[in-house]
């Protein structure tokens, strides 16, 4: 799986670097000063990098949490997100990490506790309210959990925090860590999915749709609170019948006890971003379709955006209660 | 197309007969062998020759994106005489500088970190492989190129029990022509790549349908994503010929949107 894994001299020693590297046995090391060395450069092709991506280890100074953007929210006032990776073992055609970095190899900082020390700081800061933490949003919250064992580090500085929310958003099935703990009420399992025929066409390397339902159904049988997240809602032709049957195929596997929150939005992303996909996906059917730049996002013509929203939004309020419905819009 | 460079005719003259290059006449200041997939230079001893060479090579072109292969020799304290080793990591000895080639594909080979030095170095300190070229090479090369189509490979020839005073010129053809093998297939494996890089530049219809109308560079680039959206949505390319009833590029332009937004937009099999 990795071949090379660049490792940054001042966490070498580090008692996970050495065990990813006993992981990966066969990889070829390479150390490193800082991580930026190897990630940042030019000349780089993320398109190519996809192929065969290295893991890069590094520590992380500061910037631990940050606060999450305003569409990023599932009901809370004070949401934060943070970044122990960057980039995702997916290959998602519609994802912003596809146009964000030039390497499209994975940077796992080791030093976890300064996560911890970070999210329990912040907390603090909110007195007694309740505070959200999104952990998947420069990655996959779960989809390395094996190599990295993050969210097993991470989830008893949660249990600890009686108002601090942490949504775990993934289209992994690497769901064993939960499944051997207690189910935790203010950890939200969020799982991303998409019609069947967009996630075989966009959605590279991720798990069928029925496999990330069968997790959701253990997990939710465990008593995890479950969130559903329909975003990007891809447009085509038959995008009514596409999305009114995979709700249907969704729901009929939750039990709306458990679920904590289902959020909606449209295809969008920051202009640049688009721009730099586009170039390393030309051929991208995703790309060709009905879609208009405007205040540095580019998304469906509004019009359409507006109709694919209402649409999905009355599908769905047909299958679950209104107060739990997030629609994510950019402009928010 | 791949552009090799080498340091030394003794480095090159494997290469030149197993891919049959024929030599280029009056050249100025360096030696270009090619045929129609390869083109390679002899570069001279050292970091500065070795990118004077690089960007000699890509003057003589007007494509960019080439692969780009630096062979060589190179020395190591233990490791075996004729030993080919890919360089995961480029170290400039004299300002410490570093470059980390990324590997897309599966290596033919082991790989190693390569430090290139301003002398030769017989105390051979660290576990690398000292030589002279490729920090002049890989920093002048990704210029050109993506950088996981520039590689640098080195066999080994000299290490403390064999020092490399001790090398000569058929020794290096000897253990070069050993390693053709292991040469050709990072060669295969470049040019895979660089073939799936290009698949990312200009669609092939763009030239087709600039020799048929004028169009303004802003219309070039309007022209060229069209034509990709059309190929995306379609699945084939855009054929000038159903376009002939257009006076002029901006009619052009504006019969592709019309026609792509008529096209079905579906991700099933009945797209």
């Amino acid at each position: 799986m990795i071949e090379t894994l660049y490792i940054e001299h001042a966490v070498y020693e580090h008692p996970r670097s050495q065990a990813i590297r006993k992981r990966f046995r066969h990889a070829s090391v390479v150390p490193c000063e800082r991580y930026g060395e190897v990630f940042n450069p030019k000349a780089q092709n993320f398109r190519l990098q996809k192929q065969q991506p290295a893991l890069i280890l590094a520590e992380k100074f500061n910037r631990f949490v940050l606060p999450a953007p305003l569409s990023y929210n599932i009901g809370g006032q004070h949401n934060y997100y943070f970044s122990h990776m960057l980039n995702c073992i997916y290959d998602c055609r519609y994802c912003f990490l596809q146009g964000m970095y030039r390497s499209a190899n994975y940077v796992l900082f080791v030093n976890y506790e300064d996560f911890d020390q970070s999210i329990e700081r912040t907390t603090a800061q909110h007195g007694g309210e309740q505070v959200y933490f999104f952990s998947g949003y420069d990655c996959d919250s779960l989809a390395l959990e094996p190599v990295s064992g993050f969210i097993e580090h991470t989830l008893p500085t949660f249990r600890q925090l009686d108002n601090a929310v942490i949504e775990l958003r993934t289209k992994s099935t690497q769901i064993r860590p939960l499944l051997e703990v207690d189910a935790m009420p203010n950890c939200v399992v969020a799982f991303s999915l998409s019609p069947d025929v967009l996630s075989h066409a966009l959605e590279h390397k991720t798990p069928p749709l029925s496999k990330r339902l069968d997790a959701l159904v253990k997990l939710q049988t465990a008593g995890w609170p479950i969130g559903l997240r329909f975003d990007p809602v891809i447009y085509c032709d038959n995008y009514r019948e596409l999305y009114s049957r995979f709700f249907q195929q969704v729901f009929q596997h939750i039990r709306l006890e458990r679920l904590h929150s289902v959020s909606l939005g449209v295809f969008r992303m920051p202009q640049g971003f688009y721009r730099n996909i586009v170039k390393r996906y030309p051929d991208e059917k995703l790309f060709a379709g009905p879609l208009a730049e405007s205040q540095a996002m580019v998304s469906y013509e509004t019009p359409l955006e507006a109709e694919m929203l209402a649409y999905c939004r009355e599908t769905l309020l047909q299958l679950m209660p209104e107060e739990k419905l997030f629609i994510c819009h950019e402009n928010d | 197309m791949i552009h090799i460079v080498t340091a030394l005719p003794c480095e090159a003259k494997p290469l030149i007969r197993h891919y049959r290059l024929n030599g280029r006449q009056a050249e100025n200041g360096f030696r270009i062998y090619e045929n129609s997939d390869m083109r390679l230079i002899v570069s001279g001893i050292g970091k500065i020759a070795a990118a004077a060479a690089c960007a000699y090579l890509q003057g003589q072109t007007t494509d960019r994106q080439h692969a780009w292969l630096n062979v060589g020799v190179g020395g190591h304290r233990s490791l075996p005489i004729g030993e080919l080793l890919l360089a995961n990591k480029i170290t400039d000895a004299g300002n410490h500088v570093s470059w980390y080639p990324p590997l897309v594909f599966k290596a033919p080979c082991p790989r190693l970190a390569l430090r290139s030095v301003d002398s030769p170095d017989t105390e051979y300190r660290d576990d690398c492989v000292y030589e002279m070229e490729a920090a002049g090479f890989y920093a002048t090369a990704c210029r050109f190129s993506s950088m996981e189509i520039v590689q640098v490979c080195k066999i080994i020839s000299d290490n403390r029990a064999h020092p490399a005073d001790k090398v000569t010129p058929p020794r290096v053809d000897a253990i070069i022509t050993a390693r053709l093998d292991m040469i050709d297939a990072l060669i295969q494996a470049l040019n895979t790549q660089q073939a799936l890089l290009a698949q990312q530049t200009a669609p092939a219809a763009l030239n087709l349908f600039m020799e048929k109308w004028r169009f303004s560079v802003s219309q070039q680039h309007q022209l060229q994503r069209l034509l990709q959206r059309w190929q995306a949505r379609n699945g084939e390319t855009a054929d000038p010929q159903m376009f002939a009833a257009a006076h002029n590029g901006k009619a052009v332009i504006k019969q592709l949107q019309q026609q792509i937004e008529q096209h079905p937009l579906r991700f099933d099999d009945a797209s």
